[in-house]
């Protein structure tokens, strides 16, 4: 990750150029077209957690944005004119490439940066499937893919290399494959990972899913969790409950939180927010991966209807055997937390298990009362049953 | 938005009459020497901004609000094949903010707008948690300022309580321009 980050930041002494794209934006054509992909979530994500939210956000406050939106945003637009974050801002874009697949505070934030830094902007607007992907909806994606490909080509004044595209098409299938089957470890009892571990583990499936240092990466940490399997080493000292993590992490606190569950005996062995990279893997075609782009970018979790998602939340629930769901409704993050009260229901009628709901904040956080959480956590493993 | 359309329009022809006389009635009127401004913002159920700054020395001269100007924006042409002119109609009128039109067009359309009604001043009335307006606002603020034209901001609830404490900002900001 340290050499990704000092490639980006000397990308303008070695010629290549930068795109800042969006969390789950289609991300491989930029990597066949050899331009670097920047993550202002992930900045978001690193601002959290080395505690520079707070400060930044009132930054952007003071620059006219409402403390009501979205902190990644907030902290990301105050780093621009000054420079500020742990790694002093990120490099400056050439482009811009936005996907509203996991919202539409990334069109506004993306518009904000394309005006500051006045560089190209594409926008690729996957509609909610609120129950099925028509063909309607299907036609205009496949066709908004094609127009990427152009913007590229008109942005790097190159011709796109079709069988490099093929290949960095089949890294990211193969990688997001390597990533489920990590996600997949935590079944096992003990669970040799947890989700904080995959709140960690994720950086690379974010940010160089295409390429072969991801495919390494997750490989050897696939053979690691294997050999604690064998061992039975399990991710908490002592594992008596089982939790499902639902949202954003609490960046800032992701340690106490940890900690906090596994002083209680739970580990919390799997979650909705880091297997949303892996997702919608059944709709990739290895074969004709831009042609299944569109599928593979539309219906990931967050663009999902709430029935879905509440079917995909008793899916994980059954899959990774929990006994009970931890909810962290978001302020920042309103698409992730709009239905959880709907879902939260969904769960109790169909599976019966006790539900928690933390109210918090990704990045910003004066929207987190530790006492408050504490005792609700306390409350909540009390009406846990095996 | 709801009315049945043949009584709205019986009503619209009166508020038409209605208005045309209050314009000629106007042109004697020292009122001329009020200030002009605009109302800009999300959807507003609160119809009684509209006495609060008309309380104040100013007159509302034109809306930017999702449920004013921009809701009756460009017509349909009703000789056409009415599926793709109605569809026509979306794409072409100043849009919702929750969408992309280009990354300068509501703060050139809110200038020439308040440049044709020679306004004095915006008012934003933001809706509180409509994102895409309140992403929006600090651009459009920016580019007034550059053009010479004083705005404030006001977050409103849809259930508005403070009423007195919006009237007091909206004096002091009228008395200012």
């Amino acid at each position: 990750m340290t050499a990704y980050y000092i490639d980006a930041k000397t990308a303008a002494d070695t010629g290549k150029k930068v795109a800042w794209i969006t969390s789950s934006g289609p991300v491989e054509p930029l990597i066949a077209m050899d331009v670097i992909p920047v993550y202002p979530e992930n900045h978001g994500t690193m601002i959290g957690a080395s505690k520079m939210g707070v400060d930044l956000c009132e930054k952007a406050e003071a620059m006219g944005y409402s403390r009501d939106m979205c902190s990644y945003a907030r902290a990301d637009i105050a780093c621009s004119p000054t420079n500020g974050g742990p790694i002093g801002g990120l490099p400056r874009p050439d482009m811009l490439v936005c996907c509203n697949n996991i919202c539409g505070t990334v069109l506004k934030w993306y518009e904000i940066q394309a005006r500051y830094y006045d560089v190209p902007l594409f926008i690729l607007d996957t509609p909610v499937i609120h129950t099925t992907f028509s063909e309607a909806a299907r036609t205009y994606v496949r066709h908004q893919v094609a127009d990427y490909i152009v913007f590229l080509e008109t942005c790097c004044q190159k011709k796109m290399d079709r069988d490099r595209m093929a290949e960095v098409g089949r890294l990211s299938i193969q990688e997001q494959k390597l990533w489920q089957s990590v996600l997949d470890t935590a079944v096992n009892r003990p669970a040799p990972m947890s989700a904080f571990d995959a709140f960690f583990h994720l950086a690379l499936i974010v940010t160089l899913r295409g390429t072969q240092t991801a495919i390494d990466y997750y490989t050897l940490l696939l053979q690691e969790m294997r050999e604690r399997i064998d061992a039975g080493i399990g991710a908490v000292p002592v594992e008596r409950w089982h939790l499902l993590w639902d949202n954003l992490p609490v960046w800032y606190k992701t340690k106490w939180l940890s900690d906090t569950f596994a002083s209680r005996e739970a580990c919390l062995v799997a979650d909705t927010y880091t297997s949303a990279w892996c997702s919608s893997l059944q709709y990739m075609d290895e074969t004709d991966f831009l042609t299944s782009m569109a599928d593979g970018y539309s219906r990931i979790y967050l663009n999902l209807g709430v029935d879905q998602m509440a079917d995909t939340v008793i899916g994980m629930i059954d899959h990774y055997g929990v006994q009970g769901l931890v909810m962290h409704s978001n302020r920042s993050c309103k698409p992730y937390s709009l239905g959880q009260y709907d879902i939260q229901k969904i769960v109790q009628k169909k599976r019966g298990i006790p539900t928690l709901i933390i109210e918090a904040d990704m990045v910003d956080a004066r929207n987190f009362s530790e006492a408050q959480i504490e005792t609700r956590i306390d409350a909540f493993m009390e009406m846990l049953t095996p | 938005m709801i009315m049945d359309r043949e009584a709205y329009s019986g009503h619209l022809d009166r508020i038409l009459n209605h208005l045309n006389q209050m314009a000629d009635s106007a042109k004697t009127d020292v009122t001329h020497s009020a200030k002009r401004v605009i109302l800009s913002g999300s959807v507003c159920g609160f119809s009684n901004i509209y006495q609060i700054v008309e309380s104040t020395s100013a007159r509302i001269v034109a809306d930017d609000f999702c449920s004013g100007l921009r809701y009756t924006q460009c017509m349909v042409p009703i000789e056409s094949d009415m599926i793709p002119a109605i569809a026509g109609r979306y794409l072409d009128r100043g849009v919702c903010p929750a969408k992309h039109q280009g990354l300068t067009s509501r703060s050139d359309s809110l200038i020439q707008l308040a440049q044709k009604h020679r306004a004095d001043g915006v008012i934003f009335l933001l809706l509180k948690f409509c994102d895409p307006h309140a992403f929006d606002y600090p651009w459009l603020k920016s580019q007034l300022d550059a053009a010479g034209i004083p705005a404030m901001l006001a977050e409103i609830e849809d259930q508005q309580a403070s009423e007195g404490q919006l009237k007091t900002r909206i004096e002091a900001f009228v008395e200012m321009l």
